[in-house]
């Protein structure tokens, strides 16, 4: 009797959450059928009718009607460019922050806070006015600047390097290794899970963004794949055109969908990890 | 066999080292114009383009142009301010005829009759003239028009014929508006599954109502600080587009998105819209009935409707030679043959008389009857709203309006005071004397 | 796992730094070099975070006329506090955060707890809501677009199909707000579920085992004993829902662009209309620095909090 209403108490639950997730992803599911299935059968054929005029029809011609290859480049070359640029700064600032002695500490780990507290997207028109100034409009080094400094990703390997036991430190620093050769031999290999852990919330964060590239980028060579898709939703042109809508949709969700399938524990903790400390 | 190799490899670094001298020596002749053009991306529109500037450049040895495709209207417009400001402007766009005044305003276009008047001019006076209306300001030309349009009555054929409507008569009055629209409205139990007509929710089409019941709410003269739209025919024709939602239920209540109303007009859950004449070509192709075209519907005041659409600008601050090179462009664009097969390939109305003189425009309309619709209904049209200073801004304030009307939130006679109240505002922040 | 490898970079490193001997008098001091360390960042704290928010006020002092800027003193300022439309955009933004920070807590550590449970068996059930988090905005936001739309859309389909009245989704006037709201948690609950999730598995087991499902008894454990015992978290989840909720901007611009008559517009979409769209960048700017203040003093008190927290600790 006991062990009847315990399993009940084991499944339940995940019944529930399999119901909830089932709603969650209806839609997910139904951009899966405004994509595969020509918007005439969708909107009046049967189910069965679906199944039968599959087709990948609208993807070639999303494919087609925007340069999608190149938004992809661009996409991953500012995403990645600016992530090997934060990996530097917040490993040596977050280094900085954690193991040394300086004036004027305090007063810079309020500055950090700051960047914290406000975030960029609330800074878009004086940070738009300053990449005027420095000619930076339409350019990677543009999209990249504001978040350069990562006060995020400081604090996330400050606290990590402050964990690493000091004799570590005082062994190689006995040996004579500079501090850039203590952080590099020494700190950044018993730190590697933090900056995975910054590295896919960066990655993520800056995949998706669309307010700042769409302000700064003018140009193919320059627009990611969030500015692309949204302009192909806005264009009038092609407005009724809900299967091409969804296919575009899909290029540009599905590298993170397979992403997240992929690594869903690493993403998890990821996640976790940046967040609770 | 090495030798061999090392030389080849010599020579052909040689060769390359002297086509880089070649080609470097070519660029310094070259000017490079920037070209900031209204579309999202490489849609069909953006492809055509694309098509003529690739053209222009073939022909031509020292302009290479650039296309850059900024999103829409107001993107671009936004963006090409931001370049005036500062200092980094495109050399040519495409940009609505009614930002004029906002950019002389700012000084960031220049006037282009010496160029109309010079050896390579342009027959100005073969466009049309509801076209230059907003095109021209104090006596000058400033802008030519490009992609211009006129709203027109898209219908369903075969849904006229089903309810038994004469497939070759819309409506042409407010009346046979509201009557046709009764007979094709189709409903099942409480939902309605065909509407009448659908109106998306735009200044720019309420403008149009508003001049068929006898009011410009913009100035039809070259007024930069003229706007009324809190007039007994302004309201009047607020409420007579509310009326078709509520007292006649033959459009659907609320806000009818721009995007959507075409969409539903293919899925057939609409027997009529009005809309822009630049969507013709994409209904020609979508649509799974006879299409049918028509003028706006007459009001009190008899047929009536606006012009709407994009003109070129030369910039400012660029410089004689660019300003010269741009000219060259633009007017390589306009020539007949080219802007003519260029409303063949938009749906957009060739601006001027001389274009659908040429054999493609002229076939063309031969076999697409409705393509000529627009053209036709030019003879009662006039300049857009809003010509006006802070124009951007006005435009979506009087769409405000129509929304709040449409929602249900106001009556008319109150969201067209607040919208004039709030205009009135923006005009005398602009530098307009209301008198008072 | 981890310490074969520091171990062995570590004898790396005294090799590399035998061979540098010059380096050590300049790296190996501890106040010059953190500088240095730092400068990095801080050129770039300095440029985007620092100065904006000095520049933003002075512009919002600033009227444009023409192509120069006039000083036109708080003008700007009750121009944003008088007008109806900037007074909406304030009311509908607090309404937002507000209604976000309250499902943010409560919907996260429902869904976490949840999860905590499908979790131990079948890993897999947690793919919609994370799915959702790592999604572009922009797509999700036209996902959510096809569902709303008013005559051929899902939620119309479905309720025409039970014979309920169709609404008109994202043009009604009631709607339209709620509407790009249910996109926003649609994306985001998962997120905030997360740091549920990781607060709960940090309990111990004995305390959830007994917890769920167990009628009143659940809702008794959940305010006595799980809600006392995550409310740290809950204070770092209300923190981050209601900086994700003021930046909430990409779902406006593919759903309503802040219609119908402003009824969906939020303060961020009404900085980038009157800055970037109708170039009003005094206006624009006081709305700025607005949203500023509110930040700063949430950044003071959370200042208040960590301090407090760490003294206990």
């Amino acid at each position: 009797m006991t062990a009847r209403k315990n399993k009940w108490r084991e499944t339940l639950p995940i019944v529930a959450l399999a119901l909830f997730g089932l709603v969650w992803m209806v839609p997910l599911i139904w951009t899966l059928l405004t994509a595969f299935v020509p918007t005439t059968q969708l909107l009046n054929g049967s189910p069965l009718v679906w199944l039968q005029s599959l087709h990948l029809g609208a993807f070639a011609e999303a494919w087609e009607v925007a340069p999608f290859p190149r938004f992809y480049l661009n996409t991953i070359i500012w995403v990645f460019g600016l992530l090997a640029i934060q990996l530097v700064t917040v490993s040596l600032a977050g280094f900085a922050l954690a193991r040394m002695d300086f004036r004027g500490k305090d007063q810079i780990f309020f500055l950090f806070l700051t960047q914290l507290m406000v975030p960029g997207t609330v800074l878009i028109l004086p940070n738009y006015q300053t990449l005027v100034r420095l000619g930076w409009l339409d350019s990677y080094q543009g999209l990249m600047a504001p978040y350069i400094a990562s006060a995020f990703g400081t604090f996330l390997m400050r606290q990590a390097f402050k964990q690493v036991p000091k004799e570590l430190e005082e062994a190689a620093r006995s040996d004579g290794a500079n501090w850039l050769q203590v952080l590099w031999h020494v700190f950044l290999p018993v730190t590697r899970a933090p900056l995975l852990a910054f590295s896919i919330v960066s990655i993520t964060y800056h995949w998706n963004e669309f307010l700042w590239p769409l302000l700064i980028t003018s140009s193919v060579e320059t627009r990611p794949l969030t500015v692309g898709l949204a302009l192909l939703v806005q264009s009038s042109e092609i407005g009724a055109q809900w299967d091409l809508l969804g296919a575009g949709t899909l290029i540009v969700a599905v590298p993170i969908l397979v992403l997240i399938a992929l690594v869903q524990k690493q993403f998890t903790n990821s996640f976790l990890s940046s967040g609770i400390k | 066999m090495m030798l061999n190799g090392s030389i080849k490899i010599r020579a052909i670094a040689l060769l390359c080292a002297f086509l880089l001298l070649i080609g470097g020596a070519a660029a310094q002749d070259v000017i490079t114009l920037q070209f900031y053009y209204p579309v999202g991306v490489a849609g069909p529109l953006a492809q055509a383009i694309d098509g003529y500037v690739a053209e222009f450049n073939a022909l031509s040895e020292d302009i290479q142009v650039e296309p850059i495709f900024t999103g829409n209207y107001v993107e671009n417009m936004a963006r090409a301010q931001a370049g005036i400001l500062s200092g980094q402007p495109p050399d040519v766009a495409i940009l609505l005829s009614t930002d004029l005044y906002t950019l002389v305003d700012m000084e960031g276009v220049i006037p282009l009759d010496d160029y109309i008047a010079s050896e390579d001019g342009l027959d100005i006076d073969d466009f049309f003239d509801a076209f230059m209306s907003n095109s021209t300001s104090a006596g000058q030309v400033w802008g030519i028009p490009w992609q211009r349009s006129t709203p027109i009555l898209y219908y369903n054929k075969d849904a006229f014929a089903e309810v038994g409507l004469d497939p070759e008569s819309p409506p042409a009055t407010w009346e046979e508006l509201v009557e046709f629209g009764k007979q094709l409205v189709v409903s099942d139990g409480d939902n309605v599954t065909r509407w009448g007509v659908e109106i998306p929710t735009s200044f720019w089409i309420y403008a149009n109502f508003a001049i068929q019941a006898g009011q410009h709410i913009g100035s039809v003269e070259d007024d930069p600080c003229g706007v009324y739209l809190d007039t007994p025919e302004a309201i009047e024709a607020l409420s007579f587009l509310r009326s078709l939602q509520v007292e006649h239920g033959i459009m659907p209540d609320g806000v009818n998105q721009w995007g959507v109303a075409p969409a539903d007009f293919i899925a057939g859950a609409t027997a009529m819209i009005y809309h822009s004449t630049g969507s013709l070509s994409s209904l020609l192709n979508d649509v799974p009935f006879e299409l049918g075209t028509g003028f706006m519907p007459g009001g009190p005041a008899g047929y009536g409707a606006n012009v709407g659409g994009g003109n070129f600008y030369i910039m400012a601050d660029i410089g004689q030679e660019r300003q010269d090179a741009a000219w060259k462009f633009i007017n390589w664009m306009v020539r007949p043959e080219q802007i003519g097969q260029w409303g063949i390939d938009s749906g957009y109305v060739a601006p001027r008389n001389a274009a659908w003189e040429t054999d493609p425009l002229m076939s063309y309309a031969a076999d697409v009857p409705q393509a000529s619709t627009a053209r036709m209904q030019l003879e009662y049209a006039v300049k857009e709203f809003p010509a006006t200073l802070a124009g951007p801004e006005m435009a979506v304030i009087t769409t405000q309006a129509v929304e709040a009307v449409y929602t249900g939130q106001s009556t008319p006679e109150e969201a067209l005071r607040v919208a004039q109240e709030r205009s009135d505002e923006l005009l005398v922040q602009a530098g307009c004397d209301l008198g008072g | 796992m981890k310490q074969p490898e520091s171990s062995q970079t570590n004898t790396g490193g005294r090799v590399q730094a035998a061979r540098a001997p010059a380096f050590t008098i300049n790296l190996s001091g501890r106040g010059p070099i953190a500088y240095l360390f730092l400068l990095p960042s801080l050129v770039f704290l300095a440029l985007f975070t620092l100065w904006p928010i000095i520049s933003v006020i002075w512009t919002s002092f600033h009227t444009r006329r023409g192509r120069s800027e006039v000083f036109v003193g708080l003008q700007n300022y009750e121009r944003v506090l008088s007008d109806p439309i900037s007074q909406q955009v304030i009311k509908n933004t607090i309404g937002y955060v507000t209604i976000g920070l309250i499902l943010s807590v409560i919907g996260g550590l429902l869904l976490a707890i949840l999860m905590n449970q499908g979790l131990r068996n079948i890993g897999f059930f947690r793919f919609p809501f994370l799915a959702t988090i790592a999604l572009p905005m922009v797509s999700v936001a036209s996902i959510w677009l096809f569902l709303y739309s008013p005559r051929v859309g899902l939620f119309n389909e479905i309720l025409g199909g039970l014979g309920l009245p169709r609404s008109n989704w994202l043009s009604d006037r009631e709607l339209a707000l709620p509407g790009l709201f249910m996109v926003y948690m649609w994306k985001q609950l998962g997120y905030f579920a997360l740091f549920y999730l990781a607060a709960l598995q940090s309990l111990p087991n004995d305390v959830l085992e007994a917890a769920i499902l167990d009628g009143t008894a659940f809702w008794q454990k959940l305010r006595h004993i799980i809600w006392p015992l995550v409310s740290p978290t809950t204070y770092f989840v209300a923190t981050i829902a209601v900086l994700n909720s003021l930046q909430q901007v990409d779902h406006i611009f593919v759903l309503t662009e802040g219609g119908p008559n402003n009824a969906s517009n939020l303060s961020l979409y009404y900085v980038y209309q009157q800055g970037f769209k109708w170039f009003k960048t005094g206006i624009a700017s006081a709305m700025t620095v607005f949203l500023l203040a509110v930040l700063l003093t949430m950044a003071m008190l959370q200042f208040v909090y960590l301090e407090r927290r760490v003294h206990y600790e």
